[in-house]
């Protein structure tokens, strides 16, 4: 039953847009969330979308598997358009009704809103579904490296979400398995009120929390006998290395950055 | 025959959690020649796991001393010439992988000893085939079989360059088919590769083809030999709890109802022969 | 006839992308009080096929019937039957979770809603009948135990619920050779002395071939073969090709038979072993 959520959801695959390094979609997808929150106009809108369409186009993904993605932030996405709408004031009143009021200022507000999280959910979630979590951590831990002159653990961060990754299905299964097992005991998991459930749920927490205690101890001596040491000194394998195409990436980037700002502010 | 590991009058104790110590290993002596298949048997406790923490520095002797390769495990500045001479692999195949890609596990390693990374890329492609697990460079672990997960934490110590490799039960997890494969490996690697294998397990039928059998009871070396001579003592073994394979007791049961046999086998091969002659 | 299998087929994440049939048309009766050796390789469908009979999982076409308690599709109410049908899953120790062995054992009885003393007296008796000195262990942390004990805990904790049929997952795995016989001398008693229906799932034959009535042997899914382990050990090849062995003993005599030696082949301990080659063997014998 658990064996069915997948963490990650990266989509493999071998568009161009799989092939590019890391640091690029993370920078990317970073100066793309901040540019989405200087669109003024409509048309700033179109161009976001068009870029989004491109990325989409290029990376070979089905639609389906991407609108899937959206499916559970529905909710979120519809309220917050019924906020704007109803809570914006200004401009002519369209529709009235008791103390619902729609304004025009209201229904741009929220058709902005929504389109904005749209497109910001949208392409966030492009990041994970072309980027292995693995080189999505990789990315990470090499565009964090400067900030660790101010002490920050940038490679700590890494190691703790490689090992994070590598633990999770491992770790579902376990809490299959001791579910199961307690409920060969006659445990019940699924009745009673949250209070019963809360104090149900102490024989499935306390193994899984003496395992990972135990996990985390062997995993931390195998390391050690390995020659772990921290990230100082270390080299890795796969080094990440600028191609053409990054660079014609971060050129349609800036080219979409132009594009919003002269049509907001111009 | 070369020492490669030296352990002389070494004791170590553990503080329970009452301050009270438990002897784990009482005055070892030992001398572990290179390229020698050495298995280390004994039930749970014994202090086999302690000792064979020892011979790469995750533990050091209460007193005494231990030299891989000539280094002395104190010596805090050789630790990790001393973890790279000698790599060790654990019971649990789920606890020892640190990376949710084969091949990035296997790097770790030389990761860790800052190969440059065109060296990491063939020590990682040389040690995957040396288990034969190349096929399989960038699945994740769990999806892989226990024999196969335990395949590629040999491969994740290969790829370091090791003389030794000590395994603490790799196979105690696993079932016959995974068994065979890592014995199958591990057997590969001490005749190909010269690689000095320490091997513990609870297993009698993976020591018959070691070089050397040691068993081990509260904290001390109490037999020491080929496994022919080790299997001769088939009451002390049962004694401190352990089994001998089936074809010993065997052996042991007609031998005691008046019959000869020749030689002592331990193996089916020999046992047969013994009987037709 | 306590248990009864008919036409079991299970398969998992049906209809999506990772659908994979796990059981197929399982047919298998086990009389009251037998002692059944189950074995297959890993990924026969063992796992999936211990898990029908106290409805961990439910058939996805098919019938489990235990004690005449019918079980289907979609059958509601699984409580009586997990009462029935204990099962102790592959390393039970890791399931413990309370402070002292006594209040563990007692985790079972207590979510049958029985009252203190039964619960009392049910965890006194599950203790004593996995051999445990009850009085010295009770107050004490499971975490303190060997390898053994613990686990022998751990199924202690599931006779308290009163089954009436008992399925151990590997009950041996990872112990040594101490922990194994406390554990395996343990079912037997409770096989013998106390007539418990008992399924032993387990990957070495010596064990299997020592202890069980009859074998159960599965392979991708399906039950290929069952019969006594004088039986089932005469298909040496058969079993081989599916990934598994037979004792060592059975191969030896194999061996003896091809070097023209007239010993029998259905042999499987080295009492039996020892009997047969006395016979053929006397006249080497020393007066």
């Amino acid at each position: 039953m658990l064996k069915d959520i997948t963490i990650g959801q990266y989509y493999p695959s071998d568009s161009p847009i799989h092939r590019l390094d890391p640091r690029t979609k993370l920078m990317i997808t970073f100066l793309y969330i901040i540019i989405i929150f200087f669109v003024q106009h409509f048309a700033g809108y179109l161009f976001v979308f068009l870029f989004l369409a491109l990325v989409i186009v290029l990376s070979g993904l089905p639609l389906k598997y991407i609108l899937k993605g959206l499916k559970p932030l529905l909710f979120i996405i519809v309220l917050t358009f019924c906020i704007n709408l109803f809570f914006t004031s200004g401009g002519k009143v369209i529709f009235q009704l008791g103390f619902l009021k729609v304004t025009e200022e209201g229904l741009r507000q929220g058709i902005s809103m929504m389109l904005r999280l749209l497109l910001l959910v949208m392409g966030t979630s492009l990041l994970t579904l072309t980027t292995s979590p693995i080189s999505l951590t990789d990315g990470l831990e090499a565009l964090l490296k400067p900030l660790q002159a101010i002490h920050f653990p940038a490679h700590e961060l890494a190691m703790m979400m490689t090992i994070a990754l590598r633990f999770i299905p491992t770790l579902l299964e376990e809490t299959d398995k001791i579910m199961k097992a307690q409920m060969a005991r006659g445990a019940d998991f699924e009745s009673g009120n949250l209070i019963q459930r809360a104090k149900s749920m102490v024989p499935l927490m306390v193994p899984l929390f003496i395992s990972a205690f135990r996990r985390a101890d062997e995993l931390a001596m195998a390391m050690e006998a390995r020659c772990y040491r921290g990230g100082e000194n270390r080299t890795r394998m796969k080094v990440l290395r600028m191609e053409r195409i990054d660079y014609e990436a971060f050129g349609a980037a800036l080219l979409l950055i132009a594009a919003v700002l002269i049509n907001s502010y111009c | 025959m070369k020492p490669i590991i030296e352990v002389q009058n070494v004791s170590f104790d553990y503080v329970g959690q009452g301050g009270e110590e438990t002897a784990a290993l009482d005055n070892v002596s030992l001398t572990i020649g290179k390229g020698e298949f050495v298995v280390m048997i004994g039930h749970n406790g014994s202090g086999k796991s302690t000792l064979a923490k020892h011979f790469n520095a995750l533990l050091k002797p209460r007193s005494g001393d231990v030299w891989v390769k000539g280094m002395n495990t104190k010596e805090e500045d050789r630790l990790w010439d001393i973890r790279q001479t000698a790599g060790m692999v654990f019971q649990n195949p789920d606890n020892q992988l640190v990376a949710n890609v084969v091949e990035e596990d296997v790097a770790f390693g030389p990761e860790n000893l800052a190969v440059p990374p065109a060296e990491i890329r063939k020590q990682v492609d040389d040690a995957l085939s040396a288990v034969n697990m190349t096929e399989y460079a960038t699945s994740a672990p769990h999806f892989l079989s226990g024999g196969q997960k335990q395949r590629v934490s040999i491969a994740g110590v290969i790829a370091m360059h090791p003389e030794i490799i000590i395994l603490d039960e790799p196979t105690a997890m696993l079932d016959p088919s995974g068994r065979r494969e890592v014995m199958d490996t591990i057997h590969r690697l001490n005749k190909e590769d010269g690689i000095t294998i320490v091997h513990i397990t609870h297993y009698m039928e993976e020591a018959i083809h070691a070089d050397r059998v040691i068993v081990m009871d509260n904290g001390r070396i109490v037999l020491d030999g080929t496994p022919r001579e080790i299997f001769r003592q088939a009451d002390m073994l049962k004694n401190i709890g352990l089994d001998v394979p089936q074809i010993v007791e065997l052996c042991h049961e007609l031998r005691r109802e008046g019959f000869d046999i020749e030689g002592d086998p331990i193996s089916l091969e020999e046992m047969v022969d013994a009987l037709c002659q | 006839m306590p248990v009864k299998m008919e036409q079991v087929t299970h398969v998992y994440m049906e209809g999506g992308p990772f659908e994979s049939t796990a059981l197929l048309d399982v047919n298998l009766e086990i009389q009251d009080g037998e002692f059944i050796g189950l074995i297959g390789h890993t990924g026969s469908g063992k796992s999936t096929l211990i898990q029908h009979l106290n409805g961990l999982l439910l058939p996805t076409q098919g019938t489990v019937i235990v004690n005449e308690m019918r079980i289907e599709k979609n059958s509601k109410d699984l409580k009586p039957l997990r009462q029935q049908v204990g099962l102790v899953f592959q390393y039970p120790e890791q399931q413990l979770f309370e402070e002292t062995v006594g209040k563990d054992i007692a985790y079972g009885p207590k979510n049958l809603g029985l009252s203190g003393e039964d619960i009392d007296f049910r965890v006194k008796e599950a203790a004593e009948l996995v051999g445990l000195p009850f009085e010295e262990v009770k107050d004490r942390s499971p975490f303190e135990l060997s390898g053994g004990q613990r686990r022998r805990v751990a199924i202690a904790g599931v006779l308290a619920m009163h089954p009436t049929i008992l399925i151990l997952d590997e009950p041996t795995a990872g112990l040594d050779p101490r922990g194994r016989d406390e554990v395996l001398n343990g079912i037997r008693v409770l096989h013998e002395k106390n007539g418990y229906t008992i399924i032993l799932v387990s990957h070495s034959m010596e064990d299997i071939a020592r202890l069980v009535d009859r074998i159960v042997v599965m392979n991708k899914g399906r039950v290929v073969l069952t019969g006594s382990p004088r039986e089932i050990f005469t298909h040496a090849e058969e079993l081989e090709s599916m990934g598994l062995g037979v004792p060592q003993i059975t191969r030896l005599m194999k061996a003896l038979r091809q070097k023209g030696m007239d010993v029998p082949v259905d042999i499987y301990t080295v009492e039996q072993a020892k009997e047969a080659l006395i016979k053929v063997l006397g006249e080497k014998r020393h007066a």
